[in-house]
C-alpha cells in the first residue's frame, strides 16, 4: 500500500505545516472616527423577529424617519422625477392629469349619461362630476400608494440585496409622491369646484392635512404588509390588483350610503350596510367628502354619513393606526429574509 | 479590542422546490414532512480581526465568501451565531448599486450618499472630493446611461471610499475600469491601510491578497480552511487550487496506490521496488520542504532474469501537468549495474517554489530507449514557500538601476506641483 498525501477528509490535500513567523499585525492605535458608536452587531440568539416585538413598538419608525430623512428625500425625489425624467412637459403633467381627468368626467357623466330631466331643466351638471372626480382622484391615490410600495421592495432587490440601508423606507417613497400627486390634484378640483360655486369650504376644511395624514399612515401601513408578503409570495400583487378593482366598487365613490342603504332594506338584509361600514377607506371618504361638501341641491347630497366629520377623522385615524402597526409588525418581522428572497 | 468579531456564524439557506411548500410548511398538521433541501452557505465559521489589519477572503465558487462579506455588510443575516464590528461599515459589494440610470451623475452621488448614511450637508461636503477622484468632470451632469461601465464604476466607487468608514468591506471589484483607475483605487486602498484602517477584501487575485493583505482567511464549503499570514494562505491555496484542477484534468495517473504500474516487460527486466522522497541529510522519508532544501529521491531497483545495466530516470510534474523537470542517470553517465540497488538522487538547493509535484520514476534501458518500468514516489512532493515570489521556480536576483537622470530634489519637485 503507497501512502499518498496526506489527505483530509473533505479532499483537500493537507500537508504538514511549517512554523510560521508571527504575522505583521500593525500595532499602531487606531484613528475612531467620530460615527464610532454604530456598532453593527448581530446576534442570532438573542434577534427578534417575532411580529409582535415590531408591531408594539411601531412608533419606532418615526425617530427612524428623521435619521433617514436625507434618503427618504431621495428616495421620494427619484420616485417623482423617474416618472417624468426624459419628457419634456416633467412635471407639468401633475397638473394636467387631473385636469384633463375632471373634463372628461364632465363630459361623460355630466352631460353623457346625466339624467334626461336634469339635462333639461338645470344644463349640464358639473355636481355629478365633482362629486366623481373628487371620489376618483383620492381613490387613485390610495390604490396607486399602496400599489407602489407593494412592489417597491421588489423592484429595488438589488439594493435590497447589496446596500445595508433600512429598506422599511421603500414602501413610504411611493406612497409620498402618490399624496404629493393627490394635493395637485385636490388644488385643482378645489380651485375648480370654487370657480363653478359647487364647492363652499368651511372652518372644517383646515381639517384637510389631518384627513391628508391619516390616508397617509394608513396606506404606509398596508403598503408595508404587503410589499413584505410581495417578497415571499409574488401572487401578492396579482391578487392586489383583482383587489383594487373590487376595493373601488365596495368604497362610497361612486355611490352614497342612503342609495345603498335603501336597496340593502328593500333586499331584507340591512347588514350590508354595515359591512361596508367596516371598509377602513369608508370613514376616509366620508371625511373627504365632508370637508368639501358640495352644495347641496336637495337630490344626490351626501346627508347621510354615519358618522359626524370629527368622528370620521378619528376612525380613520384608529384605522390608519392599527393597520400601520400590522404592516409594520410584519415588515420588520420578516426584514432578514428579503435580502435572501428578492 | 477586534475590530470585527465573528462567533459560530451560520448561515443555512433553504431552497424549495416549489413555492407552495414554503406556505404549506406553516400549516400545522403538515409539519412533520421537510419539504425543502439545506444548503450550508456558512457553517460555523469564527474569527477575529484586529484593527488596521487588511483581511484577504480567498476561496472557490460557492465557498461562503459572498454571504459572509454580505452577512458583515448588514443586508443578509446568520441562522445561527453572532458578530459585531466596531466603527462605521462601508461596503462596495457591487459598484454603482442603486443607481439609476435616468439620473445625472451629481444626483446619483446625492442618492448613493444617501444610501451609505449620509445627511445632505455631509454629501454636499464631500461632493468634490467625489467628483475629483471620480474624475468624470463634466460628465457629471450627464445621465448615467450614457456613461461607459468603466465610468459608471469611477464613479461608483468614487462615492463608496468618500465615506471614509472605519471598516471597509470589498467584494472583488479592483478588476474593473482602466489600469489608470484601478491603480487608483489601490493607491487608496494602501492609504486606508496605512491610515489604520480594518478592511475585509475579497478577491479572486491572488497576487492583490499577497500585495495588500496582512492576513488571508481562506473559505472551503463554508468553513474557515486557513485564517493566516496572507502569504502562507494564499500558496496553501494556490497549491490546493493547482491540485484541484490536475483531479480534474486527470493528469495523475499515478495517484491511486492499488493500480501502480507493473513493469512493461514483464517479470524479466528491471523493475522499481519502491520509491521515495528522503531527507538527504537524514535518510529518513520526508515530502515537505522549503525552496532551497536539499531533496532526496530514494529509488530501489532490481534487475530482472534478463540482465541488463538501466538508466534510472526522475521527473517533477506540478499537479496542473506542467513538467518542471526530467533528468536521466544517463544524462550524467550513470548507470545501474547491480542486481539490486538502492539509487539516491539529491538535488541539492531546490529552487521550486510553492506546489505539490508529482515524482514519476522511469528505468529505462541504457540507450533511453526501452522503458522497463514506471512507479510515482509514495508521496509527492511539497513544497512551502514564505515570501512573495510567483511563479514555478526561484531565480537568483541581481538588480541594476542605471541612473540616466537625475530625480528632482524634494524643492524642484515641490515647485512643479
Amino acid at each position: 500500500m503507497i501512502e499518498g498525501p496526506s489527505v483530509d477528509e473533505r479532499g483537500a490535500s493537507c500537508p504538514p505545516t511549517i512554523p510560521i513567523p508571527p504575522s505583521h499585525v500593525p500595532t499602531r492605535a487606531v484613528p475612531v472616527s467620530p460615527n464610532a458608536d454604530i456598532i453593527p452587531r448581530y446576534d442570532a440568539a438573542t434577534a427578534k423577529h417575532g411580529f409582535l416585538d415590531h408591531a408594539l413598538r411601531a412608533t419606532a419608525y418615526l425617530p427612524q424617519l428623521w435619521r433617514s430623512r436625507a434618503l427618504l428625500w431621495n428616495f421620494a425625489r427619484r420616485e417623482l422625477l423617474g416618472r417624468f425624467r426624459g419628457s419634456i412637459g416633467g412635471l407639468f403633467w401633475v397638473l394636467v392629469q387631473p385636469i384633463f381627468q375632471f373634463v372628461v368626467y364632465f363630459l361623460v357623466f355630466g352631460i353623457l349619461f346625466a339624467p334626461r330631466h336634469e339635462l333639461a331643466t338645470s344644463g349640464p351638471s358639473t355636481k355629478y362630476a365633482l362629486f366623481l372626480f373628487s371620489g376618483i382622484l383620492f381613490f387613485n391615490t390610495l390604490t396607486e400608494a399602496i400599489g407602489n410600495a407593494l412592489s417597491s421592495v421588489l423592484a429595488n432587490g438589488n439594493l435590497v440585496k447589496k446596500v445595508a440601508f433600512p429598506c422599511e423606507l421603500l414602501p413610504l417613497s411611493p406612497v409620498l409622491v402618490a399624496h404629493a400627486v393627490y394635493i395637485v390634484g385636490a388644488v385643482v378640483l378645489v380651485l375648480v369646484g370654487l370657480t363653478l360655486g359647487d364647492i363652499h369650504l368651511g372652518l372644517a376644511s383646515l381639517c384637510w392635512p389631518l384627513l391628508l395624514l391619516c390616508s397617509l399612515v394608513m396606506a404606509t401601513g398596508l403598503g408595508l404588509l404587503l410589499a413584505a408578503a410581495d417578497v415571499f409570495a409574488r401572487d401578492v400583487g396579482h391578487l392586489y390588483r383583482i383587489f383594487a378593482m373590487a376595493w373601488f366598487f365596495l368604497s362610497p365613490v361612486f355611490w352614497q350610503l342612503e342609495l345603498i342603504q335603501d336597496k340593502a332594506v328593500a333586499l331584507g338584509a340591512p347588514w350590508i350596510t354595515n359591512l361596508l361600514l367596516l371598509n377602513p377607506a369608508f370613514p376616509l371618504f366620508m371625511a373627504a367628502r365632508q370637508l368639501s361638501p358640495l352644495q347641496d341641491n336637495g337630490d344626490r347630497s351626501s346627508s347621510l354619513v354615519p358618522l359626524s366629520l370629527g368622528g370620521n377623522l378619528l376612525a380613520s385615524a384608529l384605522w390608519a393606526v392599527v393597520l400601520f402597526s400590522i404592516g409594520y409588525g410584519f415588515f420588520m418581522s420578516r426584514k432578514h429574509k428579503f435580502a435572501d428572497l428578492v | 479590542m477586534a475590530a470585527i468579531e465573528v462567533h459560530n456564524l451560520s448561515k443555512t439557506y433553504r431552497l424549495y422546490g416549489n413555492p407552495w411548500h414554503r406556505v404549506i410548511e406553516r400549516l400545522p398538521w403538515a409539519k412533520n414532512r421537510k419539504r425543502y433541501r439545506e444548503v450550508h452557505a456558512l457553517a460555523d465559521v469564527s474569527f477575529s480581526v484586529e484593527p488596521g489589519t487588511c483581511v484577504g477572503l480567498v476561496g472557490g465558487n460557492g465557498a461562503g465568501k459572498s454571504t459572509l462579506l454580505k452577512i458583515l455588510t448588514g443586508t443578509t443575516f446568520p441562522t445561527a451565531g453572532r458578530f459585531q464590528i466596531r466603527g462605521r461599515v462601508a461596503s462596495l459589494l457591487e459598484l454603482g448599486a442603486g443607481f439609476n440610470p435616468n439620473f445625472t451623475g451629481r444626483e446619483n452621488i446625492f442618492m448613493n450618499a444617501a444610501l451609505m448614511g449620509f445627511s445632505r450637508r455631509e454629501a454636499m461636503k464631500k461632493y468634490q472630493e467625489i467628483l475629483d477622484f471620480s474624475e468624470l468632470k463634466d460628465f457629471i451632469t450627464a445621465p448615467i446611461r450614457t456613461y461607459s461601465s468603466g465610468m459608471v464604476c469611477r464613479l461608483g466607487f468614487s462615492v463608496a471610499v468618500a465615506t471614509d468608514p472605519d471598516v471597509l468591506i470589498i467584494d472583488e471589484i479592483l478588476a474593473v475600469g482602466d489600469m489608470h483607475f484601478r491603480r487608483k483605487c489601490v493607491d487608496k486602498i494602501m492609504n486606508y491601510k496605512e491610515r489604520g484602517k480594518t478592511m475585509f477584501f475579497c478577491s479572486h487575485s491572488l497576487y492583490d491578497v499577497r500585495q495588500i493583505c496582512d492576513r488571508a482567511l481562506w473559505m472551503k464549503d463554508g468553513r474557515v480552511k486557513l485564517f493566516d499570514d496572507s502569504v502562507i494562505v494564499t500558496n496553501e491555496y494556490a497549491t490546493y487550487e493547482n491540485t484541484l484542477s490536475a483531479q480534474a484534468e486527470k493528469m495523475t495517473p499515478w495517484d491511486g496506490a492499488e493500480d501502480a504500474p507493473q513493469p512493461i516487460h514483464g517479470e524479466d527486466h528491471a523493475r522499481i521496488e519502491s520509491a521515495d522522497l528522503v531527507d538527504p541529510k537524514t535518510g529518513k522519508p520526508r515530502n515537505v520542504f522549503a525552496p532551497h532544501d536539499d531533496v532526496g529521491v530514494r529509488i530501489h531497483v532490481k534487475n530482472g532474469k534478463l540482465y541488463e545495466p538501466v538508466n534510472v530516470a526522475v521527473a517533477l510534474t506540478r499537479k496542473d501537468g506542467t513538467m518542471c523537470m526530467a533528468v536521466t542517470s544517463q544524462f550524467d553517465d550513470i548507470l545501474v549495474e547491480a542486481n539490486e540497488a538502492v539509487v539516491t538522487l539529491v538535488l541539492p538547493n531546490i529552487k521550486l517554489l510553492s506546489g505539490e509535484f508529482v515524482v514519476p520514476i522511469w528505468l529505462l534501458d541504457a540507450k533511453g530507449v526501452h522503458r522497463f518500468h514506471e512507479l510515482p514516489c509514495r508521496q509527492n512532493l511539497i513544497i512551502q514557500n514564505r515570501d512573495k515570489e510567483l511563479g514555478i521556480f526561484k531565480t537568483e536576483r541581481r538588480w541594476q538601476v542605471e541612473v540616466l537622470e537625475a530625480a528632482p530634489s524634494a524643492v524642484d519637485a515641490r515647485s512643479a506641483l
